[in-house]
């Protein structure tokens, strides 16, 4: 932790709170797309995550994507969002599936199949929430392993390249000079 | 190089010899030999046109370079023996909004201190005389977000004060301020020089500052520096040359026309009783204080903002019955801040309005070449400089053909050759006929270009006519809040609008004196516990729990808590019926089979449990959120449980931004609107978030080098008991205890 450098401390709590303004908006678009067909709200699941990816793929240190998934959620909160404190025991969780697909590899390896592995280990930590706390044991079973399956997939692409695309879009921009993302990426170059 | 020197004279404060400062990536160094020297007690202007070195420089002698910002620095900068304890140097920057680590002013002044580990009773009195010094009459516990961008400026120097700062360096502190602000500025930066501190000051509007200037560094373009002793000999900058001849038609109607507009914030009035119109090849000017609405009357004439009252009429057509595309396509908007606008990934791209291969077609080059921005075709948009972007904007702009042209700031943020440009091309519009309406600060571009100006002050139009007569009106300017020379009232200025901050929570209800992190931790434990609750009589003993906790021990308003958390209703309702619809149900039990559902009484009741189960964490949050302060509980994270103070104040610089991020959102919304690119509003979350996370970035790297600039750097910053704490936070046996307690009542919820 004493790593950290300030400036990736402020990034992190900066980032951390667009992806939650991010999530807040989704939480009421999720709530709202009434529930007609239940598997289908799968799809969505896997932008809570980004902040999972996003952080860690940029500073390239070890819990980040824990923190960066927790403060989000912290944000989400406060935005007032419908989960309550439940919401902080998801961005809890699901930063633990992120961090443990960089902790993995070490933390040496960051490339689309980690981020991929890391969303889909953050949507697969979230399907124990669903199943024991919003109901998911009360499901039929075939709604059951399409909802797992879709938000799984869900969360390899919304949750682990949307972000990584994202953040290698930043760091085109020039924006991330100052940050391991380009400074790795210089070096291999 | 920083090196004590015991033969620098003693009168000496600065001396810099032969200083070049090179960064990482760049060629050219940006500063080049560059020698003079400061006595103690001087006030130094350092001045020369944008992007030729002057903060790179400030920042040198600051050591903020290489500390914070790498690059590679030769020579010498010698500093007097008092300058180099921590805290002697103090740095103001331009940006009054992102400086501050902290929410409340004695926080503010605190966070310094706390990092010089200055004893905590030694620290109220020197925040009062810093604030007494610059002349902020505030309460200590008054909240500096609401304050105007002068009394942030002055905040920053009495921070910088309560160090004990022998040299304060102020980098252009007025070049977001308004007039009135402005010369609040230039008040302390005397005071200052009264109490013997040595200042030095970068400002590109120094006409004013001459007087109190001892000598005058000029920095030319490639980083040469020329000293003038006698600060009398600078030429003043001339005054803009009018160069335009009368284009206004004033036998044709007006091209926009506003009448009876009035706008609210739900029971805020910003201004009323507005009529303005612009006829073809008129310029028009709005200006006023910060505060005083501009920006919203601009967005209201643009048809991006709907006022409370009267109406907007583009060639005698009602703004708002116009289509989007039509509106946008024949008034177009430039931002204060021309990223919003962006939408490609490279430059050449924005100026086609549509992604180009390798290839860039002539007539994009040509048109960027007369935009200045030859070469930048493969830059991105978000990696130019600020002027390089304002420039692209305005021509990608010039590619629509709009009539009108509503333009917020045209010269915030760039250097003299940009806004030369970029003003001779809205002189150019109104030759053609279009009509230009520019938002501004600036009275000498008033008088240099408008043909008309607006003055909004105490919420209506003051004054609507030629910028002569303005200009003439003294009176008129200082109830406007426009005149930076009128001098200060110092006895009774009490600066307004500031009630005292709250109460600090060691009063209140028990929940509001438990120790804000262990509270966090129970509850949280607590909402953990709830999900493993399965029957309706734990649930209900949960419940319970939650009831005693938020009235019992929180005494938080049953009615607010009602009111507040009311809208979910909803959203839960539509929970029920999720399961009513697509519960698996034992067999036997009666279904209604509809389109693909399977609704069930059974299902209803599964739902009820997974509703009550969530909600009750729902109101464990509320209770959380009512009955802590978040400072508290960010200091008592380092103060108690020892984390790093770099990731707790670093969290909480970081907050500040939560509160920009609402505003920042609104007005990029209204960029894509402009261009007719707002998106597909389920994939908008998407398309929002590279400029948003590029502005962020910029954000963040800034509070960073503020912070660091403030003594925030080795053990202060990265071991807890290195620096001390104005808050007290204390962490007792009770407070564990309390949460062990809580804790174990919820487990027994479960097995009642």
């Amino acid at each position: 932790m004493a790593k950290w450098k300030l400036r990736e401390v402020i990034l992190m709590v900066v980032l951390a709170i667009v992806c939650g303004g991010i999530y807040r908006v989704w939480d009421v678009l999720y709530a709202l797309i009434p529930a007609t067909a239940y598997a289908l709200q799968g799809v969505m699941t896997g932008l809570w995550m980004i902040a999972g990816v996003m952080v860690p793929y940029i500073v390239r240190r070890p819990g980040a994507a824990l923190i960066a998934e927790l403060v989000a959620a912290a944000v989400e909160l406060l935005l007032g969002e419908q989960w309550g404190l439940s919401n902080m025991i998801s961005g809890l969780i699901q930063g633990v599936g992120s961090e443990i697909a960089f902790l993995l590899f070490g933390y040496r390896v960051w490339n689309a199949g980690t981020c991929t592995l890391s969303g889909v280990l953050a949507s697969a930590a979230f399907m124990f929430q669903w199943y024991f706390q919003y109901g998911g044991d009360k499901l039929h079973l075939g709604t059951q392993i399409a909802f797992v399956l879709i938000s799984l997939v869900s969360g390899a692409v919304l949750g682990g390249l949307l972000p990584k695309a994202l953040a290698d879009a930043l760091a085109r921009t020039g924006a991330l000079r100052n940050y391991e993302i380009a400074k790795r990426s210089v070096k291999s170059a | 190089m920083t090196t004590a020197s015991p033969e620098v004279k003693k009168a000496v404060a600065i001396e810099v010899r032969d200083l070049a400062v090179t960064y990482e990536e760049a060629a050219e160094p940006a500063l080049a030999g560059v020698s003079f020297s400061i006595s103690k007690g001087e006030c130094l202007l350092l001045i020369g046109p944008s992007g030729c070195g002057k903060s790179t420089l400030a920042m040198a002698i600051a050591g903020i370079i290489p500390r914070s910002i790498e690059a590679r620095v030769e020579g010498e900068i010698r500093l007097a023996r008092e300058l180099q304890a921590p805290g002697k140097i103090g740095y103001v920057f331009q940006d009054p909004d992102l400086q501050f680590c902290m929410h409340r002013v004695d926080d503010e002044i605190a966070f310094g201190l706390e990092n010089l580990r200055l004893p905590r009773d030694d620290m109220k009195p020197r925040m009062r005389s810093a604030l007494e010094a610059v002349g902020l009459d505030v309460g200590l516990e008054a909240r500096h977000t609401v304050f105007s961008g002068g009394m942030k400026q002055k905040l920053a120097v009495a921070s910088a004060l309560a160090m004990d700062a022998d040299l304060v360096i102020l980098d252009e502190p007025t070049a977001n301020l308004d007039p009135d602000s402005r010369r609040h500025v230039y008040d302390v930066i005397r005071r200052l020089k009264e109490a013997g501190k040595t200042v030095l000051v970068i400002e590109h509007r120094y006409e004013l500052l001459l007087d109190v200037a001892d000598a005058v560094v000029e920095l030319g373009p490639g980083g040469r520096a020329t000293v003038h002793r006698r600060p009398e000999e600078i030429t003043r900058r001339a005054p803009r040359p009018r160069r335009r001849g009368a284009t206004v038609r004033a036998g044709e109607a007006p091209v926009l026309e506003a009448r009876g507009l009035a706008l609210a914030y739900g029971h805020r009035e910003v201004w009323r009783n507005v009529d303005v119109a612009v006829r073809p090849g008129e310029w028009l000017a709005i200006v006023g204080a910060n505060g005083a609405g501009k920006s919203s009357l601009l967005e209201v004439l643009a048809g991006l903002r709907r006022p409370t009252q009267g109406e907007v009429r583009f060639r005698g057509e009602r703004l708002d019955r116009m289509s989007a595309k039509a509106r946008h396509g024949r008034i177009a908007y430039a931002f204060q801040n021309p990223e919003y606008q962006f939408l490609y990934e490279r430059v050449a791209d924005e100026m086609a309005g549509r992604v180009l291969g390798d290839e860039v077609p002539d007539e994009i080059e040509r048109e960027l070449k007369a935009f200045g921005l030859a070469g930048c075709a493969h830059q991105s948009p978000f990696g130019i400089s600020q002027g390089q972007k304002r420039r692209l904007a305005m021509a990608v702009m010039m590619r629509q053909g709009a009539d009108v042209w509503l333009v917020d700031e045209p010269t915030y943020g760039q250097d003299e050759a940009s806004e030369r440009m970029i003003l001779d091309r809205l002189d150019a519009l109104c030759e053609e006929g279009k009509a230009v309406i520019a938002v501004t600060h600036d009275l000498d571009l008033v008088a240099a270009h408008a043909d008309r100006v607006v003055v909004l002050a105490e919420g209506e139009v003051a004054y609507d006519g030629s910028p002569d007569g303005l200009l003439r009106d003294r009176e008129l300017l200082r109830r406007a809040r426009l005149d930076e020379t009128a001098p200060l009232e110092r006895r009774h200025s009490r600066d307004a609008g500031l009630e005292p901050g709250r109460k600090p929570s060691l009063v209140g209800s028990p929940l509001r004196r438990w120790h804000p992190d262990v509270k966090a931790t129970a509850l949280l434990c607590v909402a953990a516990i709830a999900l493993c609750a399965r029957t309706f009589r734990a649930e209900g003993w949960l419940w319970a729990l939650v009831g005693v906790l938020a009235f019992a021990m929180g005494w938080l308003s049953p009615w607010k808590l009602i009111r507040r958390l009311s809208p979910l209703l909803l959203i839960y309702a539509v929970y029920l019926w999720t399961f009513a619809a697509n519960a698996a149900v034992p067999p036997g039990t009666p279904v209604a089979h509809w389109l693909w559902f399977r609704l069930s009484w059974y299902g209803v009741w599964q739902g009820l449990l997974v509703v009550l189960r969530t909600s009750a964490t729902v109101v464990l949050a509320y209770v959380l959120v009512a009955t802590t302060d978040g400072t508290d509980f960010m200091v008592g994270l380092s103060e108690s449980f020892h984390l790093p103070p770099k990731l707790s104040y670093g969290a909480m610089a970081g907050t500040g931004f939560l509160g920009r991020f609402t505003r920042d959102l609104e007005i990029f919304r209204m960029a894509r609107r402009v261009r007719g690119r707002e998106g597909w509003w389920l994939l908008r979350p998407v398309r929002y978030a590279l400029p948003l996370l590029a502005q962020s970035i910029r954000v963040s790297e800034r509070l960073a080098i503020a912070m660091e600039a403030r003594g925030f750097f080795g053990p202060p910053a990265e071991r807890w008991n290195a620096r001390t704490y104005w808050r007290v936070i204390r962490l007792k046996a009770a407070d564990v205890i309390a949460g062990m307690v809580l804790v174990a009542l919820a487990l027994a919820c479960l097995f009642i």
